[in-house]
């Protein structure tokens, strides 16, 4: 279902959004779209995983710290079963989780660099500029 | 007096005296009547001895026929033997001793044991055995001479007996002094030993074994309770020091749980923080866009952006402080680079009347460390130093060298492993730091400032960083002249930096 697009295609490229928080899911679905995306949102990483079964997505944006499955786990069970979506964690950080010293975590979070064993692509501290997440998603896409 | 009573000697006397009080009058009395009951044997048998002689010469003479012998021997009688009374009764024959008055045969009373009768006189009457006829010989003695002995003989028994009561009771008290002796050593090394030398032993110079065992005995007791004494004290020593120590590390365990609940508040907080910041920096930056570039409201929402970056900030100040291990990758970094950067971004912000002045010796000494800490940690110091200096400007000075850290360094700070270290100076001419202040200087959460301005983090945070990369930090000030901070970083060797 997901065909690989080539370098250059203009054909729009869909995002998919997944955060518990309402004003997170709207400003990002506004500045992606903004920048051509197609956008689609979620709140709850099973909600998340349903659509992706719909419908296939390049790159799905995904909370770590959320009620209910945690993003960790999502971003699990998407690497597996959607093994060419790219994943892009982001967290707020803070809150204790998974503190195993990691030495070659970045950007100092436990969280942010267990995102990255789970499976995501990238992952970025909240808050982010847009220009940071937009320049990452195409970087990502164009891989 | 009743005190006196209760030392040995007295006692001693005491029992004395009331055994002989008992016994020495029933001694005294039983050798009276012995004294007695043998003078009067001898009396009588003396006296009836002498009155059978008397009789058997009467009868075998024939003095008796003539009353002038017969008188002559009744007053031999009288003379020879302490008589009082003689008289013969022959028939109607009275013949009476010519020392005898007419009135004496009346007293006549005879006797059959000594002093009947309390006339003092023993009668007697003897029978008289004559060949026609019978006679009867009547005689009486004087009893007083063997009275007067009897009476003598008691009062010699009596000195006798006070004699050997004075004795014994002497006897006693020199026994009694004697026995006080070996005890009152005793009680003098006790006493020593009571009042704190233990090292008195209990001996005594006495032959008398149980004298000797009760001192062995105690000398015994005296070594076990020196010994105990010992250990208790050395035990209540070791209680206390643990005692201390584990107030110690009580104190620190509070404090480490104390700073680790505020790190939890902290890190939960930040995390909600930076939820809620992207929204607002996203929309703010989305209605930027959509303003046009002359909109009078364009700057407000800059300002917006501005409070909100700043608030981006604060939580990244305050994660660092909160979070519990190093996460980022630590890089072999230069120093001097991170801090070059950091130092254009300063000259930026500092007003004219702070002076900058680098001393940064362009050295490849690596250290290994995240960059973005060290970053956040020279801004912080330079930062500190600026606000000491802010009323009244003055020279901030960073310096950026090489050390190495010798034995006696790292004694005086125990962080530290001796080795090569990158050192970073930050001065300032401001407003110093008195030493009361200075204890506290990197307690979160901790500052001079009024509120509202800064967050009393900065200082926490360096602190934190500095130690977590295996450092130390340095403070020296004197108030009015300034401040200086000592950051050393460790350095890492070049084949480390260069597999980098």
């Amino acid at each position: 279902m997901n065909q690989k697009r080539s370098q250059g295609d203009t054909t729009a490229r869909s995002v998919l959004i997944i955060d518990d928080e309402e004003n997170i899911r709207d400003v990002l679905r506004e500045i992606l779209k903004r920048s051509g995306f197609t956008v689609e949102v979620a709140a709850t990483g099973d909600e998340g995983v349903d659509y992706l079964r719909k419908k296939s997505f390049d790159v799905v944006v995904t909370d770590i710290i959320m009620p209910g499955k945690t993003g960790i786990d999502t971003i699990k069970e998407i690497r597996s079963q959607f093994p060419h979506t790219k994943i892009i964690a982001i967290s707020g950080g803070g809150m204790f989780g998974p503190t195993a010293y990691r030495p070659t975590a970045i950007k100092t979070n436990a969280f942010l660099a267990a995102a990255i064993e789970a499976g995501a692509d990238f992952a970025f501290t909240k808050p982010f500029s847009r220009q940071d997440l937009i320049s990452r998603i195409h970087a990502l896409i164009s891989q | 007096m009743a005190g006196k009573l209760n030392t040995l000697p007295a006692r001693l006397i005491l029992v004395a005296l009331l055994i002989h009080a008992v016994l020495l009058p029933v001694l005294f009395f039983a050798m009276i009547v012995i004294v007695e009951e043998s003078h009067n044997e001898i009396f009588v048998n003396q006296v009836r001895i002498y009155s059978r002689f008397l009789a058997d010469m009467l009868e075998t003479t024939e003095v008796i026929d003539s009353d002038e012998e017969v008188t002559a021997w009744l007053d031999s009688a009288i003379l020879g033997g302490d008589g009082v009374y003689a008289e013969l009764i022959d028939g109607d024959r009275r013949l009476l001793s010519s020392f005898m008055d007419s009135e004496s045969p009346a007293k006549f009373n005879e006797d059959f044991r000594f002093g009947a009768h309390g006339d003092d006189v023993y009668f007697l009457s003897v029978p008289l055995n004559l060949p026609n006829h019978d006679a009867i010989l009547r005689l009486g003695f004087d009893e007083l001479p063997t009275l007067e002995q009897i009476i003598h003989a008691r009062t010699r028994a009596l000195v006798v007996l006070a004699a050997y009561l004075i004795v014994s009771i002497v006897l006693l008290l020199v026994l009694s002094i004697l026995l006080m002796r070996p005890l009152k050593v005793l009680r003098l090394e006790s006493k020593a030993i009571a009042s704190g030398e233990y090292g008195t032993h209990l001996e005594v110079d006495s032959s008398v074994s149980e004298f000797h065992d009760l001192a062995t005995d105690l000398d015994l007791m005296r070594h076990k309770l020196v010994s105990v004494n010992e250990q208790l004290s050395r035990e209540i020593g070791d209680r206390k020091a643990a005692e201390k120590e584990r107030a110690a590390l009580e104190t620190q365990l509070r404090h480490a749980q104390r700073l680790e609940t505020i790190g939890t508040l902290a890190g939960g907080i930040a995390h909600e923080f930076n939820n809620i910041l992207l929204p607002i920096l996203l929309y703010v930056e989305l209605t930027l866009d959509d303003l046009p570039s002359d909109s009078p409201v364009r700057n407000n929402l800059v300002r917006v952006m501005d409070s909100a970056n700043r608030a981006k900030s604060l939580v990244q100040q305050i994660l660092t402080f909160s979070r519990q291990a190093g996460t980022e990758k630590r890089t072999p970094t230069r120093v001097v680079g991170v801090v070059n950067e950091t130092l254009s971004m300063l000259r930026a912000l500092l007003p004219a009347t702070i002076e900058l002045e680098r001393d940064i010796r362009d050295d490849s000494t690596n250290v290994s460390i995240e960059v973005t800490q060290v970053q956040q940690l020279v801004m912080n110091l330079c930062n500190n130093a600026y606000q000491a200096m802010q009323t009244t400007g003055g020279k901030l000075t960073v310096q950026v060298t090489n050390v190495d850290v010798d034995e006696s360094f790292a004694k005086d700070h125990p962080r530290l492993k001796p080795g090569h270290y990158v050192k970073l100076t930050v001065s300032d001419t401001g407003e110093g730091i008195d030493s009361k202040t200075m204890q506290r200087i990197f307690e979160p959460f901790f500052s001079t400032r009024g509120v509202g301005e800064g967050t009393g983090l900065g200082l926490s945070v360096v602190h934190g960083i500095t130690v977590g990369h295996g450092g130390d930090i340095i403070v020296e000030s004197q108030p009015g002249l300034g401040s200086t901070f000592t950051v050393l970083l460790p350095a890492i060797s070049d084949e480390a930096s260069e597999q980098a």
